[in-house]
């Protein structure tokens, strides 16, 4: 079981199943969302030509790019291509420093909002001539007047000229007292945005200071989709390493190392994620990194236990001691012929534990331990109001992770039946 | 087990100690809103010195563990004034509030216990009275349209965030939505009037929304458990021999198949216990009741040293206490270690 057959193994499961293909494929699809976020969606255009008419134009949003940005998309695209191409054996590298460069990239100052509305607008560029990305909003850009707006394909959301909602709760009443009808404070509808009452304008909302949540979301996905896949990376190497460690060589090391473990399964999880995460220096590390090892530094032990039992069995296997005779160290032993086979549960509970992560990151930063604003991530999304008026906001963040983490399961559940020696014995005993 | 415990000790104190500024650092940092009799820095350093936050971390460490209090005002033997000897784990004394000197940690914690514990036992209970037959029926009617139906149900719950199923519970049984249900708290602000039976009403209608926000994923968990037990059960070999036997379908389902899946059921119920205690965090948070979890958050949030020492500690003793209860249990049920 070296390790290219492992992920050839895991890519015939899942393509065997249709629910895990689908769930493989959607998980792809929220991933592409995400590396292209700053190209869906984004205050500044493609494209804009001089209102000189000398022809000349400019790219802002290309020009925008951060190089980590860049270096993101191409990545990206070269997972995917590895992917058609049937070159596995390098998916997993490129996906895990995808998953890194991700937990860093969304602070980048250069995504703050631009003035390129503006400029359109004051005539140095030809308005008809700009081409935004279709969702024309950047994920920290505000819109005070549309502090909750509801989605705007709903009748409530509707606003006249004014800047009074027509109908629905929101609609201005008169004071009971004075009779004061309160006076609205007109939408201001900039360059290149939808018009006001478009369906299109804010498809699923918008927050407290008028962003747009769908912008957000996109933005939020790279946050939230990192922290499960690095979690689970940093886990899985975590448990291996001391699981190893343990169950090879035996004696005090391993009575030191389960005792370990045992005190940390002790440990309600959750409790010593907050701990530790408090004492996080968001300047050392991007605060996602962070959340990603600290759920790795709770979640290892259960990892490690597996790996410790795989390797008890295996380090007296008659293939271990030939491996021995024939003048292998121990390490060697250890590396080249006990763990490649002992990893199989590990690489199974790895695959669980990414839709673990990425629910505990969703908790954190409902408690408000994420990541810090105005970057996004779909648990801090779901949190910003409680108000059970402004239901959009919790709404569509909370499917967003529900989604995905069930795309994560259902994709474990094909590593799993491709990997765990105990169902293959049912297979088997079945037949 | 007392190398664990003494490991548990250990690594609550690095983790609480590790967290940057103390309480009297925050009051520092945010004048307005703090404690004020922490405005001076001759005050903090009073403070520090009170609390021992200055004091070298082993000593920090072994008074935490006890039995005698190193504190200025502890045990006369280490120096102290002798009003108040004894402190620490081993005295089960956490020390008091610093937000509130007069409340020891210890009767807060008995208090907020009560509130946390029921929440957690009841659920769970319901979490496995309800699992279990789901997740034999599952096993039994495998590909009906009823099994792919629960299926689908509980891969979904089973991948919920529990903040989020609150909200949601919330925006459709709340005053939002259907109205139905008290979504704050655990008693309505008349509720010191009313009679016995009509408070304890009160209280259970409060707590429908909480209890069902810790149950529900718990649920999807155990049901998909029991469910892979049951069909692993129901293929082998003595289940074969019972129905060769002749033996009624429902007597070799329930005698043997579900006999033999609970067992690993009882260590579940040991690993559950953690993530209870961890999720009664977000759902004290998100229905503002006054339990454990939003202790230890408060405790943290306020960088009160003693709460976030003895929440965490309490919490871990509750989880060993369980993954003992759990190894006895298996051995009184399983009658392979019994007699092995």
């Amino acid at each position: 079981m070296a390790d290219g057959r492992v992920l050839a193994r895991v890519a015939a499961s899942i393509r065997a199943r249709p629910v895990a293909r689908a769930a493989a494929l959607l998980l792809l699809f929220f991933y592409s969302l995400a590396v292209l976020a700053p190209l869906i969606a984004n205050d500044r255009p493609y494209f804009v030509r001089d209102a000189s008419g000398a022809g000349g134009g400019r790219w802002p949003l290309f020009e925008s790019l951060s190089r980590l940005e860049v270096l993101l998309i191409v990545l990206w695209f070269l997972t995917l291509a590895a992917l058609l191409f049937g070159r596995r054996r390098w998916v997993l590298a490129v996906a895990l420093l995808v998953a890194l460069v991700f937990g860093a990239a969304p602070g980048r100052a250069t995504l703050a909002p631009s003035d390129w509305k503006e400029r359109i607008a004051a005539g140095e560029f030809e308005a008809q001539s700009a081409v935004f990305p279709p969702i024309a909003f950047g994920f920290a850009e505000t819109n005070l007047a549309e502090s909750y707006r509801p989605p705007t394909w709903l009748a409530s959301a509707e606003i006249s000229d004014a800047g009074a909602y027509v109908r629905g709760p929101r609609a201005p009443v008169p004071d009971p007292v004075t009779g004061v009808v309160p006076a609205p404070s007109p939408v201001p509808v900039r360059a290149g945005e939808p018009a006001r009452n478009s369906a299109w304008r804010h498809p699923l909302g918008a927050d407290s200071l008028g962003r747009d949540v769908l912008a957000r979301l996109l933005y939020g996905a790279r946050v939230s989709l990192a922290v499960g896949l690095l979690s689970a990376a940093a886990l899985f190497a975590l448990g291996v390493l001391v699981g190893a460690a343990a169950g090879y060589f035996g004696g005090w090391i391993d009575l030191l190392l389960s005792r370990g473990i045992e005190v940390v399964l002790c440990f309600p999880a959750f409790f010593l994620v907050l701990l530790v995460l408090a004492s996080a220096d968001p300047r050392v590390l991007p605060p996602a990194v962070s959340i990603a090892f600290v759920i790795a530094l709770v979640g290892w032990p259960s990892v490690a236990r597996l790996v410790r039992a795989e390797v008890l069995r295996l380090r007296d296997a008659d293939f271990v001691v030939a491996a021995r005779a024939l003048g292998a160290s121990p390490l060697r032993a250890l590396v080249a012929h006990v763990l490649p086979n002992a990893l199989g549960p590990a690489i199974v509970a790895a695959s669980f534990a990414v839709g673990g992560g990425a629910l505990v990151e969703a908790a954190l930063s409902y408690l408000g331990f994420g990541v810090q604003v105005p970057i996004p991530s779909w648990g801090s999304l779901a949190s910003e109001s409680h108000h059970a008026g402004h239901w959009w906001l919790q709404l569509f963040p909370g499917l967003a992770i529900l989604v995905s983490v069930a795309g994560y399961n259902l994709v474990g559940e094909a590593v799993r039946e491709a990997l765990d020696p105990r169902l293959a014995g049912r297979r088997e005993g079945a037949r | 087990m007392v190398p664990t415990f003494l490991g548990i000790t250990l690594l609550v104190f690095a983790a609480a100690r590790a967290v940057p500024g103390d309480a009297a650092a925050l009051a520092s940092a945010a004048p307005e809103g703090a404690d004020p009799s922490l405005a001076g820095a001759a005050q903090r350093a009073q403070f520090r010195a009170e609390h021992m936050l200055d004091a070298p971390l082993w000593k920090q460490y072994v008074h935490f563990l006890g039995p005698w209090d190193l504190s200025p005002r502890g045990h006369p033997r280490f120096g102290g004034s002798g009003a108040h000897p004894w402190h620490g784990l081993l005295a089960f004394d956490f020390g008091n509030e610093y937000g509130r000197p007069t409340v020891p940690v210890a009767e807060e914690i008995a208090r907020r216990l009560e509130v946390t514990v029921p929440f957690a036992l009841v659920s769970m209970l319901l979490a496995f009275a309800i699992a279990i037959p789901i997740g034999v029926l599952s096993a039994t009617r495998r590909g009906s349209f009823l099994e792919r139906a629960t299926a689908f149900a509980l891969y979904a719950l089973h991948a919920t965030p529990t903040f989020w199923l609150g909200l949601m519970l919330v925006l459709v049984f709340g005053a939002a939505g259907l109205g139905w249900l008290p979504v704050v708290g655990l008693h309505d602000q008349d509720a010191t009037s009313l009679a016995p039976a009509d408070r304890f009403l009160d209280l259970a209608r409060h707590a429908i929304l909480p209890v069902a926000t810790l149950t529900l994923p718990t649920l999807a968990y155990l049901s998909r458990q029991v469910k892979g037990e049951m069909v692993e059960a129901l293929e082998s070999g003595y289940v074969r021999a019972a129905r060769a036997r002749g033996l009624p379908e429902g007597a070799v389902v329930r005698g043997h198949a579900l006999r033999n899946s609970l067992l690993p059921l009882i260590t579940l119920a040991a690993s559950i216990l953690p993530a209870a205690i961890g999720g009664s965090i977000i759902v004290e948070t998100v229905f503002a009741l006054p339990g454990m979890g939003r202790y230890a958050y408060e405790g943290l949030l306020a960088r009160d040293l003693n709460i976030v020492l003895a929440t965490t500690t309490v919490s871990a003793w509750i989880t060993f206490a369980a993954i003992l209860l759990a190894d006895l249990a298996y051995a009184i049920a399983d009658p392979r270690i019994r007699h092995g």
